[in-house]
């Protein structure tokens, strides 16, 4: 690839936290396309980045450290960047220029697990959050009107609850519990292998009742620990990460909402599963074409299912260290971002519509269309 | 067939191939040799070097100082550059620390945020702010190789005298630049010299250093060649050091440079593995093209068939990526994914 001028300002920003403003502004007035975060190959420094649909970098703002996902507020003004796990800060931020707005920190006794979801009106963000002490974890609720202020918590159901969101119905919360115990004193150790259960919860958000949390079928998918999720039209998708080295259990599985009976799993061809290596990285939904696209960065793939058909498979598209994926606004597929610096717009076929790539960042596991 | 073709299938078949099982690498070894063979000595010499450049800016401030005195100066800033090419490369460790890296070369800078700074800076600054503590939390973009680049190449003579609207004298904002500059590669050497001088185990700093090899290679192929070439016609002031005119002499001491580090990085005791010897001398040939080109990129691309030949040179530079992407990995047990390696 010849330099240019999307590469010089990544370089640039790696050379820039001191003598710039926290942020690049943005050169117009368009609305900003994709969130993400990244680390600087160059600096070594964590940061946050719009980017346009044209894949060129519309804003930095530097982070404190690594980060996982993003959410965007409803009224679309705010965004809140959650650290990675073991978390300890969650950036709201200002989603025209990055500008940080606050930073919330956990309660004595908690740390974050790097996802979260507003509340229908904006007003309530719910975050997993580890008990880890208690070794259970939590859903903190936060007033977003408020200074996002801390109102409480409820039980998640399970251990290690990472990808979390809000049905359709605007009240009940689907929270991926990962099964995996872990402690800040023992870092990211996985703590609890031989006993980890990992389920889907289906929890409603006003007073934390339990609905239903059911478990993936089968004795021999104790391993499997469901880590991110989708909603599409009518099912929540969810992908799983093997923490056995096998590679023949499937990792996609779907469940009705409307029953929320039971995890189906998705059908994906065998030498998939195994370059899959295991491992689901993002998983995302693009509403025009009813497909779901799904990561593994470890087999450098993304596999395609078609939600309107059975959520038969699809196809899939190779990109080394691919992790970031979600729908794409506007004509529909998926913006995918990987750990070697590219950008890909890809149709719901898994055609390539546009790409960049910035050799000295590294896309982290997520990114958020706005 | 061409002998770049040979080699891309050499590297297509060899990593086909499966590699034999080989005993964990000795991280702590490593790490040792690393430091000891490549870093304490450039930041030695980095220190020395920048001691005697401050020494020799601040004969420019004298009453009576010839233009031989500026040439000298010059001169001692060519040789200082030497030495930082030499260990521009790290950009982890010690140098990560405090913005250290930048504050020595904010580089690229194409809005000219340099150029800039110290315009106002000559004519709104105070002697106060030439004071050690003031020039280390200055502006990033004044505190480093970039503008004493500037004010020893752009503006001579660099002297006591005022220039027009101007309130600090050239001489001594150079003379606390140079200080500055001495001042953080003391500190470099310093910490370089600490056991364990990353702050982390040894096999993460032995990945970091694998990062910054294959980083420092792309650099040069991307930033230092590729952005000069321009996408439709050539940018010359985009070139590293275009001012002091030794863009691609950086090239050749980086490529020498990085080739140290992997022979660090190696058993330099075992001169047999091959796939050691064709990183070795896919170097060689880099070093050679690199060497042949000339100081001055400048010149290279003000020649009609400038652009191709560099674009030779970045081609023999992706070759060579690729083979210390697959083989170093491969020999010290470490992987540089993002998200394959460390995801959640």
């Amino acid at each position: 690839m010849e330099i240019n001028r999307r590469l010089f300002i990544s370089g640039l920003a790696a050379a820039s936290f001191i003598t710039l403003p926290s942020t690049i502004a943005r050169a117009d007035n368009q609305r900003p396309t994709f969130i993400t975060t990244s680390r600087d190959r160059l600096s070594g420094k964590f940061v946050l980045t719009c980017i346009d649909d044209k894949l060129e970098i519309a804003w930095d703002s530097p982070l404190p450290g690594r980060a996982h996902d993003i959410v965007v507020a409803p009224n679309m003004n705010q965004g809140v960047v959650i650290a990675r796990r073991p978390g300890l800060f969650a950036m709201v931020f200002d989603i025209d220029s990055g500008d940080p707005i606050t930073t919330i920190e956990p309660i004595s006794g908690r740390h974050f697990y790097g996802h979260a979801t507003f509340s229908h009106d904006g007003r309530t963000l719910f975050m997993t959050e580890n008990a880890y002490d208690e070794g259970v974890g939590v859903i903190g609720i936060y007033d977003a009107e408020n200074q996002y202020r801390r109102l409480g918590e409820f039980k998640s159901g399970g251990v290690g609850p990472h990808d979390i969101a809000l049905l359709r119905d605007g009240h009940t919360l689907a929270v991926a519990n990962g099964g995996i115990r872990t402690h800040p004193d023992t870092g990211r150790q996985k703590l609890n292998l031989e006993t980890m259960a990992s389920s889907l919860a289906f929890i409603e958000s006003h007073d934390g009742r339990m609905i239903k949390n059911i478990s993936i079928p089968g004795t021999d998918s104790q391993s499997l620990s469901i880590r991110h999720m989708t909603v599409t039209k009518n099912d929540i998708v969810v992908g799983c990460q093997n923490q056995s080295p096998s590679h023949v259990h499937p990792l996609m599985y779907r469940c009705g909402v409307a029953k929320q009976n039971a995890l189906v799993a998705l059908v994906m061809p065998a030498p998939m599963k195994k370059q899959f290596s295991g491992y689901c990285g993002s998983v995302a939904y693009d509403a025009r074409s009813n497909t779901v696209a799904v990561t593994s960065p470890i087999g450098g793939v993304v596999g395609l299912w078609d939600s309107a058909d059975d959520f038969a498979w699809l196809g899939n598209v190779q990109l080394p260290d691919g992790c970031g994926v979600d729908g794409a606004s506007g004509n529909g597929g998926f913006i995918l971002s990987s750990g070697e610096g590219d950008l890909s717009l890809i149709s719901s076929d898994g055609m390539s519509r546009a790409q960049e790539n910035y050799p000295f960042r590294q896309w982290d596991n997520h990114l958020v269309s706005v | 067939m061409n002998s770049r073709f040979i080699l891309l299938c050499i590297i297509a078949i060899s990593a086909l191939l499966a590699l034999p099982v080989l005993a964990a690498p000795d991280y702590t070894k490593i790490e040792a040799r690393v430091q000891s063979m490549h870093i304490i000595p450039n930041y030695q010499a980095l220190a020395g070097s920048t001691g005697k450049m401050a020494t020799a800016i601040q004969a420019t401030c004298a009453p009576n100082a010839s233009i031989e005195t500026m040439l000298m100066a010059q001169g001692y800033f060519q040789t200082t550059l030497d030495d930082w090419q030499s260990i521009q490369h790290f950009r982890s460790g010690p140098v990560a620390l405090d913005d250290r890296h930048s504050r020595l070369q904010f580089w690229p800078d194409k809005r000219s945020i340099g150029g800039r700074h110290l315009s106002r800076f000559l004519v709104k600054g105070s002697n106060a702010e030439l004071a050690p503590e003031k020039m280390s939390t200055a502006s990033v973009a004044l505190q480093g190789f970039p503008a004493l680049e500037r004010l020893l190449f752009d503006d001579m003579p660099i002297g006591l005298e005022l220039r027009p609207d101007e309130i600090l004298s050239r001489c001594h904002v150079a003379i606390s630049i140079a200080n500055n500059i001495a001042m953080i590669s003391t500190e470099l050497l310093l910490e370089s010299q600490r056991a364990h001088a990353f702050g982390t185990e040894s096999k993460l700093a032995v990945r970091a250093m694998v990062n910054d090899l294959i980083t420092g290679v792309e650099v040069i192929q991307r930033l230092k060649i590729q952005m000069p070439m321009g996408k439709t016609k050539p940018l010359l002031k985009r070139a590293e050091n275009w001012r002091s005119a030794r863009s691609l002499r950086n090239i050749e001491l980086n490529l020498k440079a990085l080739r140290a580090l992997t022979l660090a990085l190696n058993d330099p005791a075992d001169t047999t593995d091959p796939e050691s010897k064709l990183i070795y001398d896919q170097f060689d040939i880099a070093i050679a093209t690199a060497r042949n080109l000339g100081a001055d990129m400048g010149a290279v691309l003000r020649t009609k068939d400038g652009v191709l030949k560099l674009r030779s040179l970045a081609l023999t530079l992706d070759d060579l990526k690729k083979l210390i992407a697959i083989y170093m990995t491969d020999r010290l047990s470490v992987n540089l994914g993002f998200n394959s390696l460390d995801g959640d």
